[in-house]
């Protein structure tokens, strides 16, 4: 299904939640649009739900694998080839500790990065509708829905006094050009 | 839940940010990268040609003598653990700051953490110095001979020490990259738009950059400790025939730590002084510091301590050759000056309310400690490089001590040199102070009539 998309972008905060508020009015679920910011608000600012992210599987996954892969190359190695030096153990236990140590902070460390590329899609490999003001200090309030809703979604970024309102054919002006 | 500062109450003064808007964080911050001066131009130039020096003698002394003579490469090994104890130990101040959680710090973090992008120097340094290192077969060490030892495991360990910390500078400026690829002149947005990707700051990044930031900077503290660990016992310990000791790897972490929090106090002080960046950088910061400082100087002598009681009481000839070569004879100057500079005077400086809840007395001990760790170290790594046959189970012969020649001098200069040059460079693109986490705090902050005078109340939402 074609997804269109709509940016408003709002000089303040106040504006920008009473824009989050008015796209929830007109029947726009949570999940149908973002807010973008240059710093982070608290949580739940624009009256978003405390989202489920599996970030803290991703070190945990990486730290198993590199902890087994140390635990191989170590014990493995010894026990496929059983040598007895002075009547110790075959196992050295010490130096082993080490090297699965470093196995699973490798791997951690590894999986952590993968895991924040993968839960901030960085990189967005699909197209985004942006605006370089929102890192100068405006808020954008993002728009994901059916073409047949695009209307509505600009409609309700109006009502809040947006500096400006684009879609993927331009900018369709704020509250001001669209009055005129 | 609330935190209150009134305007002077009990020595605190009122953080100058709190009086902020967000936009002038953004200005400052702009400003910072777009207009770079003349002195911090020259002084980035300086240290870079003292890095350059530094690489030049470092090819012309111990790169053409070969690893025959381990004596050679001391203070390229001196300069490569020095880079260990202060640089690389910044950023676990920083993740130590993050995960308090406390608002004062966010002026602070950038200070610390962005130390983490020398380490690449110390990770070169480690694999030039890994030919000085005897295989440990026939030797006491901590890898009890096991293959490859200490070579392959001991640059895995680097490697992903200097990954961590890459990785935790790059996503804790990651949002303010944002800010200058977006903001910045076109003549450095190729880099920073490289370096900052498509970050658009939509509330799912923002979420996953304040969990894995703290997250990243723990993993980088979970792999520096056993990195100081493995460097204390490969560089020092197993180098000094009869040196059984299971406390230094602990000292040695300690005074790195310590090393650490000086280092991120004297550049909040040059910030402050020659950054232009009053406005973030007060005495609320400095005197929290300070206070770490002092711990930590206790925490030098405490591990010190509990290191030569067990040696002074012991006293068996092992034991006083060792506290003879690294204490009381040979290196008996450098440990004088090595206690005094850590602990001591930090000490007896600090310990006065007035002078620690001030600017100038926290940077000025920052300063002795950087000197006094440097001393420490080339004391003990000059020890473990000076003895001719490391395979004996106790020095029978106290060697004499290490005396650096003009070549070991540029070198450790060059080496640190190449570190603040790699600073100053990195700020010519990254913003002080950062961005998004002071604007962050602002935006929690409210101004409020009490009574007769007006509270800022900071929000905590967590």
């Amino acid at each position: 299904m074609a997804i269109r998309e709509v940016l408003g972008i709002y000089r303040d905060l106040d504006s920008a939640v009473a824009a989050a508020d008015a796209l929830r009015e007109a029947g726009f679920e949570r999940a149908e649009f973002e807010v973008l910011s240059n710093a982070p608000y608290p949580e739940g600012t624009f009256g978003e739900e405390s989202g489920i992210h599996r970030l803290f599987v991703f070190p945990l996954i990486g730290a198993a694998c590199g902890f087994a892969a140390g635990l191989l190359i170590t014990g493995g190695t010894q026990l496929a080839n059983p040598l007895v030096t002075g009547g110790k153990p075959l196992l050295s236990i010490p130096p082993m500790i080490i090297i699965m140590y470093e196995g699973t902070m490798l791997g951690a460390l590894i999986f952590t990065v993968l895991g924040v590329l993968f839960e901030s899609r960085l990189p967005w490999i699909g197209k985004a509708l942006y605006d370089t003001r929102i890192t100068a200090g405006y808020i954008g309030i993002l728009v994901r829905t059916a073409p047949e809703r695009e209307s509505l979604a600009i409609s309700a970024l109006r009502k809040a006094n947006p500096e400006d309102v684009l879609t993927e054919g331009g900018s369709v002006g704020g509250t001001a050009s669209a009055a005129q | 839940m609330a935190r209150h500062t009134t305007a002077v109450t009990h020595g605190h003064e009122l953080q100058r940010t709190w009086e902020l808007a967000p936009r002038d964080v953004l200005d400052a911050g702009l400003r910072w990268v777009r207009t770079l001066g003349a002195g911090r131009r020259s002084v980035a130039l300086v240290a870079l040609a003292l890095g350059v020096a530094g690489a030049l003698a470092l090819v012309a002394g111990p790169v053409l003598s070969g690893y025959a003579n381990r004596q050679v490469w001391a203070y390229t090994a001196v300069a490569f653990v020095y880079l260990m104890s202060t640089a690389a130990a910044a950023p676990c101040l920083s993740t130590a700051l993050r995960v308090a959680r406390s608002h004062w710090r966010r002026p602070v973090n950038r200070a610390a953490e962005v130390w983490a992008v020398t380490l690449v120097v110390p990770l070169v340094l480690y694999l030039l110095l890994m030919g000085t290192l005897p295989g440990t077969e026939n030797r006491l060490s901590i890898w009890f001979g096991w293959p490859l030892s200490p070579w392959l495991w001991g640059a895995i360990l680097m490697a992903t020490l200097a990954g961590a910390g890459y990785f935790y500078l790059w996503l804790s400026s990651l949002p303010d990259l944002a800010i200058v690829r977006d903001q910045a002149d076109g003549k450095r947005r190729g880099l920073i738009a490289r370096l900052a990707g498509p970050w658009r700051g939509s509330h799912r990044q923002w979420r996953m950059v304040e969990k894995v930031v703290n997250n990243a900077g723990v993993l980088y503290v979970l792999v520096y400790v056993p990195t100081m660990t493995v460097l204390a016992s490969d560089f020092v310990i197993s180098m000094i025939p009869g040196y059984f000791t299971a406390v230094f790897p602990a000292y040695f972490t300690i005074s790195s730590f310590e090393a650490g929090i000086a280092l991120t106090i004297l550049t909040m002080a040059v910030l402050r002084r020659w950054g232009g960046q009053r406005d973030y950088l007060g005495l609320e910061q400095f005197w929290a510091l300070g206070k770490m400082l002092l711990a930590f100087a206790l925490l030098w002598f405490y591990f010190w301590w509990s290191e030569f009681i067990i040696f002074w009481y012991g006293r068996t000839p092992r034991e006083i050759n060792v506290l003879k070569y690294i204490m009381a004879e040979t290196y008996f100057w450098p440990f004088v000056l090595a206690f005094a500079l850590n602990f001591a005077l930090p000490l007896l400086i600090l310990m006065w309310n007035p002078i620690r809840r001030s600017i100038a007395g926290p940077t000025v001990v920052a300063g002795i400690v950087l000197v006094g760790n440097l001393i420490d170290r080339i004391r003990l790594i000059s020890a473990g490089f000076s003895v001719p046959d490391i395979t004996q189970h106790e020095l029978h012969e106290i060697p004499a001590a290490y005396i650096p020649n003009l070549l070991d001098i540029v070198i450790l200069a060059g080496a640190i040199g190449g570190a603040v040059a790699l600073v100053l460079f990195t700020f010519r693109v990254l913003p002080f102070p950062s961005i998004w986490e002071v604007t962050g705090g602002l935006w929690l902050r409210q101004h409020l009539p009490y009574k007769h005078t007006r509270v800022i109340v900071v929000g905590k939402p967590e």
